[in-house]
């Protein structure tokens, strides 16, 4: 299925086009993920997702597949899997670039194929969130992109019935050998239905909180201060 | 003469016995039943409509604590050795259905491997523990679209037509001259029973003396334990299956599905009993799907509004793995489609239609779309013709005095009238006040309307084993008695019927009379709730069983008080001289003489029970009923409000009113959640995106009025006249409801053919309308 945004954000296109290339810059945007290693334009990330009793957890890889600075547009390809159970994600997104002068329209295209729990979701459902999660990933990015603070630029959750609470987990101890250094990941508290697009994003590669902080800090576990983001957000 | 008896119970009111223990929380379900040392299994399905399975790796799952077992299709499968079902019989080329799925999966849901645990939640843990391989495949999720797709579901069915059949073709010349003729292309989408219970099962194998005990959730206890007799290739006389209630069924659980197959083969290689209870999601996803069909249906007049053929050209969609064999179930959709109508000529055509979806299973009126289509098809042609929906009824309709009448198809109409639950349903309407007052609704820009639904249901149908049921009757030791059949309490009273039945027969005090049902142990074989065939089916086994037990009373009666048989007769538990009413004997005293001091019986037998087989003589016991439904339609949000809801049916005598009156409501109900609301819906790539009660949404009391009847007692063919009416209210309802809400808007120049009628349906067709209008 294919699933249309657009946002705007009161910065320079070629600013936006130096953080969206960076992907330990843009991934701390979306809520939810984790970045878990880069290499280049290929990283992993996971994300868990939990949808009233169901809970969803992928993990997986992305790749810029396109970045092409003249043309203003860049495309995303990722893959995940259910860490438990069989699902699969995977997503080509391609975000285009719109100058406006002081300010720059981003387009983006999600082309998503989900099988498994998250799928069942709908399809419209996915329609109507998905937006609202742009619009969010919009303001944090504009932050990000004035200043780094993303605490600042919490908009007022418009999702109407999520009352769970985000659980931080702790690194796993083992890593099976043929993965990366993956972290467990967090759980968000997402509105009912709101898995799939969160899951959707994930799998896009656009993932993951930690990730900017993870050279700095080294740390394992979300701030306190995104979570309180998060729960203002999706509760 | 042994004693006449008159109806004393049959015909009233009775309370159901079922209620004491189900409305204070006592029923057994089998989620209830608990066993020594019981393990639970969990399904792994497929997260994919269509993919190979390359390989499964449970090795994670059985290293979890608690996990006894992961059986793949390779433990399973090979256990099969006859799989055919009673309804189809043993010697229809039945479509395939392995119990597991094997090297591929064809629907998301698909069971690929079961996980037998020491509870539920560790079963379910170690589920997402299995390791499938698997390579995704295209799969063809539309059944509109898998003819002639690439896509093949089966590959023994490489067109993905598992059959069809036609009858006469249609008489092209006469649609080509007649005065009027109307075609439609009407959708009816895939809605399913949803029982309040889903499905499950608990299955104990006892190694050491080769006994198999089921406890079952299901409508056909005799037929369950034969299938599971037949599957594991083991004698039947050690399969014994126990149920006592069922949380409904609707269909689903007439005949045992993949899974159960699958437990029961599982039991076989575990130590201890297993349950396997479906979780709401598994049975959305995965226990099958009903009523998706597409098709044109035409039909010729004359100028008076006569009819003069009638063509149903239409396409079922049957799924991955239909239960049981498809193809002759869907004929009833051509054959019934002249439906009560006075149609000189008939013609069908029907393919039966693989896709990447759950199976086809049976629910209430499987072949409904004849009434649906018909039905709809009528209030459009009266539209054209210029003629009140109910006017080109009543002209066409058939009348008593007409019976018997054969259908164009053959279908022998026989001990019904379906002018009289019209022109009642007409009646209980008030027809002319209605129109008045829809004028001036719409004088103030508010559109109500009016829609009317008849149809002929054949009930109690006498094909295979459904045409005999059998009774055992016991006069206790205590002058009680017990009753038993073959039954099981699935919601439809049964068990309140057979006890009326039972006391009328032998002349006893209701409060005398228990039943046992649901026991294969001690109940006699019969073929189970389905086909709206338990009222005269178990009404012919009362009534032979009933005789036999009530000459024997009467015999040790006469002994006792010294008269002629011919001269005793049975009434309020006790023997009564005819004629001199002081001289009687009851039961109580009956039995202890029979069971306790026979020495004094003369050598007249002591024996106070009978066991008999009913074997209908009647082919088909023809049911009929008219349904009228008024609606208004907002037409700024397109919310549907039913106003009024009328059913005026002829189930033949009714056994219980109350009964009968709770199976119309239930099953209309559930024709309206298909009019207006359900939806087992799949996106293109197969996925169920209505898998929980957020997107499948059910009738409430919130939609439905008070449902006002209207009774038509004809009496059928059969014992006591007795005819079935079990499936008649989900059959008749959802054209009613979709025919008033055409109506009311008629003056919009909208017609709804694709359901369901949501609010957005409704509204992008007046949008549409208005568009094409401006």
């Amino acid at each position: 299925m294919e699933l249309n945004n657009e946002f705007r954000v009161a910065v320079p296109s070629a600013t936006v086009w130096d953080v969206f290339t960076d992907v330990e810059r843009v991934a701390p945007c979306l809520p939810g993920a984790t970045l878990l290693s880069v290499d280049g334009d290929d990283f992993t990330g996971a994300v868990k997702v939990k949808v009233g009793p169901i809970t969803v957890s992928y993990k997986g890889v992305a790749t810029y597949q396109e970045k092409d600075a003249d043309a203003a547009r860049i495309v995303l390809k990722a893959e995940g899997k259910e860490t438990r159970g069989n699902g699969t994600a995977a997503a080509t997104v391609t975000a285009q670039l719109k100058d406006e002068g002081e300010a720059t329209t981003v387009v983006i295209t999600t082309d998503l194929a989900i099988s498994g729990k998250a799928a069942q979701f709908g399809r419209g459902v996915l329609n109507d969130v998905s937006g609202n999660l742009i619009s969010q990933f919009a303001r944090s990015l504009e932050a990000e992109l004035l200043g780094g603070a993303t605490t600042s630029t919490a908009p007022t959750s418009t999702a109407p019935t999520s009352t769970a609470s985000p659980t931080a987990t702790t690194p796993t101890a083992a890593q099976p050998a043929d993965s990366v250094n993956l972290l467990k990941v967090v759980a968000v508290p997402v509105a009912k239905r709101y898995g799939p697009v969160i899951a959707a994003a994930a799998a896009a590669g656009v993932i993951g909180y930690l990730a900017g902080r993870r050279n700095r800090t080294a740390a394992p576990t979300p701030s306190a201060e995104l979570q309180a983001l998060l729960t203002r957000l999706l509760a | 003469m042994t004693g006449t008896v008159a109806a004393r119970y049959a015909g009233t009111r009775v309370p159901r016995v079922e209620d004491t223990r189900l409305l204070t929380g006592k029923g057994t379900f089998v989620d209830d039943v608990q066993r020594p040392g019981m393990l639970h299994a969990c399904f792994v399905r497929s997260p994919f409509a269509h993919a190979t399975i390359n390989g499964i790796d449970s090795r994670a799952a059985l290293a979890l604590p608690g996990v006894h077992a992961v059986f793949t299709a390779a433990h399973i499968n090979p256990g099969v050795h006859e799989a055919w079902h009673a309804v189809a019989g043993r010697d229809v080329p039945d479509t395939p259905r392995p119990p597991l799925a094997e090297g591929e999966v064809k629907f998301v849901g698909d069971p690929v491997a079961i996980v037998v645990a020491e509870s539920r939640r560790l079963a379910e843990d170690a589920v997402d523990l299995v390791d499938v391989d698997y390579t995704p495949l295209p799969a063809v999720a539309d059944f509109r679209k898998a003819v002639g797709s690439e896509v093949i579901v089966h590959e023994a069915y490489p067109d993905n037509v598992a059959g069809g059949m036609g009858g006469m073709p249609p008489d092209e010349e006469l649609f080509a001259s007649a005065a009027h003729v109307v075609q439609e292309r009407i959708y009816q989408q895939m809605y399913v029973p949803v029982p309040m219970e889903t499905r499950g099962i608990v299955v104990e194998w006892t190694a050491a003396t080769s006994e198999l005990t089921i406890w079952g959730s299901t409508q056909t206890p005799h037929e369950l334990r034969a299938f599971a007799a037949r599957l594991l290739g083991i004698p039947a006389q050690g399969v014994r299956v126990i149920v006592r209630d069922t949380g409904g069924g609707f269909g689903q659980k007439v005949v045992p599905m993949r899974e159960d197959m699958s437990i029961m083969l599982a039991a076989r290689q575990v130590s201890a009993p297993v349950k396997w209870i479906e979780d709401r999601r598994e049975n959305l996803m995965s226990a099958g799907q009903s009523r998706h069909v597409d098709g044109t249906v035409r039909m010729a007049f004359d100028a008076d509004g006569k009819i003069l053929a009638a063509d149903i050209d239409f396409v079922q969609d049957v799924g991955s793995y239909p239960t049981p064999y498809p193809v002759l179930t869907t004929a009833a959709i051509g054959m019934f489609f002249p439906g009560p109508y006075r149609v000189p000529k008939a013609s069908f055509n029907y393919k039966t239609v693989f896709s990447n979806t759950p199976g086809l299973h049976a629910y209430r009126g499987p072949w409904q779309y004849e009434t649906l289509t018909r039905e709809m098809l009528l209030d459009i042609a009266a539209r054209k013709i210029g003629m009140d929906p109910a006017e080109l009824r009543r002209i066409n309709i058939l009348r008593g005095d007409e019976m018997p009448f054969f259908n164009p198809n053959g279908m022998p109409y026989d001990n019904c009238a379906p002018a009289d639950t019209f022109e009642q349903a007409v009646k209980i309407l008030d027809l002319e006040g209605f129109r008045k007052e829809q004028a001036e609704a719409l004088a103030q820009g508010r559109y109500i309307g009016l829609g009317f639904s008849a149809y002929i249901e054949p009930t109690g149908a006498a094909t295979g084993n459904l045409a005999t049921e059998g009774a055992t009757i016991r006069m206790e030791s205590t002058g009680k008695i017990n009753v038993y059949v073959n039954g099981g309490s699935a919601g439809n009273s049964i068990e309140t019927t057979v006890v009326q039945l039972t006391a009328d027969v032998l002349g006893a005090n209701i409060d005398d009379v228990s039943t046992i049902q649901g026991d294969t142990a001690v109940t006699p074989y019969g073929a189970g709730t389905q086909g709206s065939r338990s009222a005269p089916m178990t009404a012919g086994a009362v009534h032979e069983a009933g005789a036999i037990l009530r000459g024997q009373i009467v015999a040790i009666a006469a002994q006792m008080l010294g008269a002629d048989a011919d001269a005793i007769e049975l009434a309020d538990s006790r023997a009564v001289l005819i004629g001199d009413r002081e001289k009687s004997v009851s039961f109580a005293d009956i039995a202890y003489r029979s069971y306790y001091d026979p020495a004094q019986l003369a050598g007249v037998s002591p024996t106070l029970e009978a066991t008999a087989r009913f074997n209908s003589q009647a082919m088909i016991h023809w049911a009929n009923a008219t349904h009228a439904c008024t609606c208004e339609v907002d037409i700024v949000t397109g919310q549907v409000r039913l106003t009024r809801y009328i059913v005026s049916e002829d189930v033949g005598p009714m056994i219980n009113p109350n009964v009968v009156e709770g199976q119309v409501a239930g099953g209309t109900v559930q024709g309206i959640g298909g009019a207006l609301l359900e939806q087992l819906a799949y996106d293109d790539a197969g996925n169920p995106i209505a898998s929980t009660f957020v997107d499948y949404l059910l009738p409430t009391a919130t939609e439905v009025p008070t449902i006002e009847f209207g009774h038509v007692e004809i009496p059928g063919p059969g014992v006591g006249g007795y005819k079935g009416a079990g499936e008649g209210g989900a059959i008749g309802s959802p054209p009613a409801v979709i025919n008033a809400i055409n109506d009311a808007l008629a003056p919009l120049g909208v017609t709804i053919t694709q359901l369901p009628a949501t609010p957005a349906k409704i509204i992008e067709l007046i949008e549409e309308q208005a568009e094409g209008t401006r």
